[in-house]
């Protein structure tokens, strides 16, 4: 061993985890889901660049210049914004991730403080280097030389901006409250640029809507805040550099700007083990229960109904998972879905601009994206309890009471949210132009709160069957990466499309059936019937489909649990 | 109560637990016990109806653990090394939870009553993030013992425990024996097993190599002069020169 006892630390975590990544290929569920995976980001990635990339002129980034200009200013806004909140809203997270291995080890071992601060700069940045040549891909560049200037430039201003959140968070731990300083010429600079865009805010709004990029620019490029958002220029313009040229000329800026922060992390001297500590347990937690763990239960929530000690066990399950939904669940959690859910609110409703059209089609795509969505994401079921199977298998219940247990909870959650959505879409589309006469309308409200229910519960048992049969694909790390990784989401996602297909068809079939008597006797096409059916057969199935898990469940190993790689 | 007939329990290639027999009685206290890997855990796995035997049979309380688990389960309690709580109940919800789930009749007075024995009153509304290790094997305890079971297993039950929650653990075991629960204690502790077990089994390998009182382990182990101490009858039963490999089995 002759290199530095870290980097050969680093090298060869490195080498070691390809080499178990290339090993496991030997087992068939990891080759197929590494070369889905492969071919899932080709497909995206790759493939994009490379069918892209014939026909055009070999520019760096396949940009207008109008365009390019526009990025460039984001790029350094976006850059500006994220340097001035670290110091005005600073993170509650520690400088420096080490794992808990690096804690016994290096932290005992005689290494300095420098050393180590280092070695996990130098850790951290090879996760900056895979971001990058994500993004790199995604941008779609020219050339391969267009390729390599956005993959450097990204890197760059990754790696600068994980030197200066260390930076910013070994200065607050150094200097605690008395920070004041760097916090107020953060304040100082980020009410230059907000009284800069407020002033000239009409100016602003005209150029924007002219696709006068070159106005925007000039502001940005001048005065007061031009001179606060130089540095920030200087990264932005490493990947949108127009060539090889421009990308040198705006090279050595960026570096002296990069190892200026380098410098400033390595001369802080403060003591960080102990909450480096704190947060290497934390990702141990993360690492054996997955995301759920970063989620701190609220005590003060309470439970959803008072569990009588005398009844089905079913239910003991359903209010288990009812109140784990209510601890858990929090306001910033339903944030995350606003924007999806405006997003596709406005795609679908374009043109429509009374409030109550508006709020019909929001309504409508809650209830969509919960009927479709709900049942991947909300995963407090079998999924959140394979890590408790060995506790789950103790308990005096059969199979198939237990798995309909752990779905209903979730179901009941999404089908009354469907429903609610439902109710309101239909209530909204009363004074909407384009919506159905008031019979129509109450009649398909019937029909779908027919079929959702059916529609979640056939999900649910899908995801539950898969997480019972192979649960070593069924990934509780939902940080987890790598090809193999990616591969397994999509076999998992193609399997439950797949079950819920299987699932529709005979509950379509018995709605077509009798929707077509109807109509030979009658001579109308009617829909709550058929829906009421359909909704029935649904529910059918997911009983059959639960009694079946169950007794996979039952004849299950535990071991094929504890085999899961998570 | 505990009636194990010919387990074997295979993984792949490799036999964990080969043809292994014994019975517990009501009110006997049986320590399991042997080297690592001879197969403990998965005898107790098997045993809960965590795992499903290869071959062999598992009966609790006259009911098989495969073919009537939920009657077998009814009469179990399983305390495994690592207590396993759930993050989002409190230690008052796990009781209510474990009642429901075992069909508990005045549960509340139980629980209550639980809840002061084990000191955890205090701690009734606080979540399993809260606790230290100690109190969490507590919680668990509590839950294992809310339904009164007629079996009771114990895996490494000293784990992690302060001395005062040692002596009350060892308490609890030897109370729930001389109440009449069949109690299997698997522990490396072997001082504990000494004290506290009316019986002691030792597998190696898979195999039943031992299967008596200390005194008759020590007799059949040939070792009656050494003062009837288990952990020489221990090293020399599970020695690796094969000479005494089936002590006290009655097997050739």
């Amino acid at each position: 061993m002759t290199a530095p006892p870290l980097l050969y630390l680093t090298l060869c975590s490195i080498r070691n985890q390809a080499r178990v990544r290339v090993r496991r290929l030997r087992q068939p569920r990891y080759l197929i889901a590494s070369l889905l995976g492969l071919a899932y980001f080709w497909f995206i990635f790759a493939g994009r660049m490379f069918r892209g990339g014939r026909g055009r002129s070999g520019a760096m980034l396949a940009l207008p210049p109008q365009v390019r200009v526009g990025v460039q200013i984001a790029g350094t806004l976006f850059i500006f914004v994220i340097a001035t909140l670290a110091w005005i809203m600073p993170s509650s997270r520690p400088a420096l991730a080490f794992t808990r291995s690096d804690v016994q080890y290096l932290f005992t071992a005689p290494i300095s403080r420098r050393r180590l601060i280092r070695y996990r700069l130098l850790r951290s940045q090879l996760g900056g280097l895979l971001g990058s040549l994500i993004i790199t891909l995604v941008s779609r560049p020219g050339s391969l030389a267009g390729g390599f200037i956005v993959f450097a430039g990204i890197s760059i201003i990754m790696a600068a901006l994980n030197l200066y959140s260390t930076g910013v968070s070994l200065s607050r731990a150094s200097h605690g409250m008395r920070a004041w300083l760097p916090r107020a010429l953060a304040g100082g600079a980020l009410l230059i640029v907000v009284a800069t865009v407020a002033v000239h805010w009409n100016d602003l709004v005209t150029a924007f809507m002219n696709g006068a990029v070159a106005d925007i620019e000039r502001l940005s490029t001048s005065g007061a805040a031009g001179i606060v958002l130089w540095p920030f220029r200087a990264f932005a313009r490493l990947p949108l550099a127009e060539s090889a040229g421009a990308f040198l000329a705006a090279l050595p800026v960026a570096l002296v700007l990069l190892a200026l922060n380098y410098v400033w992390v390595l001369s802080t001297d403060v003591p960080f083990e102990e909450a480096s500590a704190e947060l290497s347990e934390k990702i141990e937690k993360i690492r054996s229960e997955g995301l759920r763990a970063l989620a701190k239960p609220r005590r003060s929530a309470k439970t959803p109904f008072t569990l009588p000690s005398i009844g089905r066990p079913e239910v003991a399950i359903i209010w288990k998972n009812l109140i784990s939904m209510g601890r858990l669940l929090s306001w910033t959690v339903l944030i995350r879905f606003v924007p999806m859910v405006l997003a596709f609110a406005a795609l679908t409703s374009q043109g429509r601009r009374n409030t109550t059209g508006v709020l019909t089609v929001l309504s409508l795509v809650v209830a969509g994206l919960t009927v479709i969505l709900g049942p991947q994401v909300t995963r407090r079921d079998l999924r959140q309890d394979l890590n408790a199977l060995a506790i789950l298998k103790t308990w005096p219940i059969r199979g198939a009471a237990l798995v309909r247990g752990e779905i209903l909870a979730p179901a009941i959650v999404l089908t009354v949210i469907a429903s609610i959505a439902l109710v309101v879409a239909a209530v909204m589309s009363v004074n909407a132009p384009y919506a159905a006469d008031l019979p129509n309308r109450w009649s398909l409200l019937i029909a779908a709160l027919s079929v959702a229910p059916g529609l979640v519960l056939a999900q649910l048992v899908a995801h539950n069957g898969l997480a019972v049969t192979f649960p070593s694909w069924v990934s509780l790390d939902t940080r987890r990466g790598g090809i193999d990784a990616t591969g397994q989401g999509l076999l998992v996602m193609l399997a439950v499309m797949l079950a819920l297909v299987v699932a529709v068809v005979p509950a379509a079939l018995v709605a077509a059936i009798v929707a077509g008597l109807i109509y030979l006797l009658l001579g109308t096409v009617p829909i709550i019937l058929p829906a009421v059916l359909a909704g029935a057969a649904l529910l059918v199935e997911a009983f059959v489909g639960s009694e079946v898990i169950g007794a996979i469940l039952e004849r299950s190993d535990i071991s094929a649990v504890d085999a899961r790689e998570s | 109560m505990i009636h194990v007939s010919h387990l074997t329990k295979r993984y792949g290639q490799l036999t964990a637990v080969d043809d292994f027999s014994f019975d517990v009685r009501p009110g006997e206290i049986v320590g399991l016990i042997g080297p690592n890997g001879a197969g403990k855990t998965s005898t107790l796995r098997c045993l809960v109806g965590i795992q499903r035997p290869t071959e062999g049979t598992v009966a609790i309380g006259g009911h098989d653990i495969v073919s009537d688990p939920v009657e077998a389960k009814r009469l179990l309690a399983f305390m495994a090394d690592e207590p396993f709580l759930f993050e989002y109940l409190t230690v008052s919800e796990h009781l209510q939870l474990t009642a429901r789930i075992y069909g508990v009749k005045d549960a509340t007075a139980k629980a209550a009553a639980l809840l002061e024995e084990l000191e955890l009153t205090a701690k009734a509304n606080v979540l399993p993030g809260e606790l230290s290790r100690g109190m969490k094997q507590k919680v668990a305890i509590a839950c294992g013992l809310l339904h009164d079971p007629a079996a009771l297993l114990f895996d490494e039950p000293l784990t992690g425990l302060d001395p005062l929650g040692i002596r009350r653990m060892r308490e609890t075991i030897v109370a729930r024996g001389r109440a009449g629960g069949a109690v299997i204690v698997s522990s490396h502790m072997l001082n504990l097993v000494q004290e506290i077990c009316t019986r002691v089994v030792i597998i190696d390998r898979g195999k039943k190599v031992a299967d008596g009182t200390i005194e008759e382990l020590a007799a059949q182990a040939q070792m009656a002069g050494a003062g009837s101490n288990l952990e020489q009858i221990f090293l020399q039963v599970t020695a690796r020169d094969g000479n005494t490999a089936s002590a006290g089995t009655g097997e050739p």
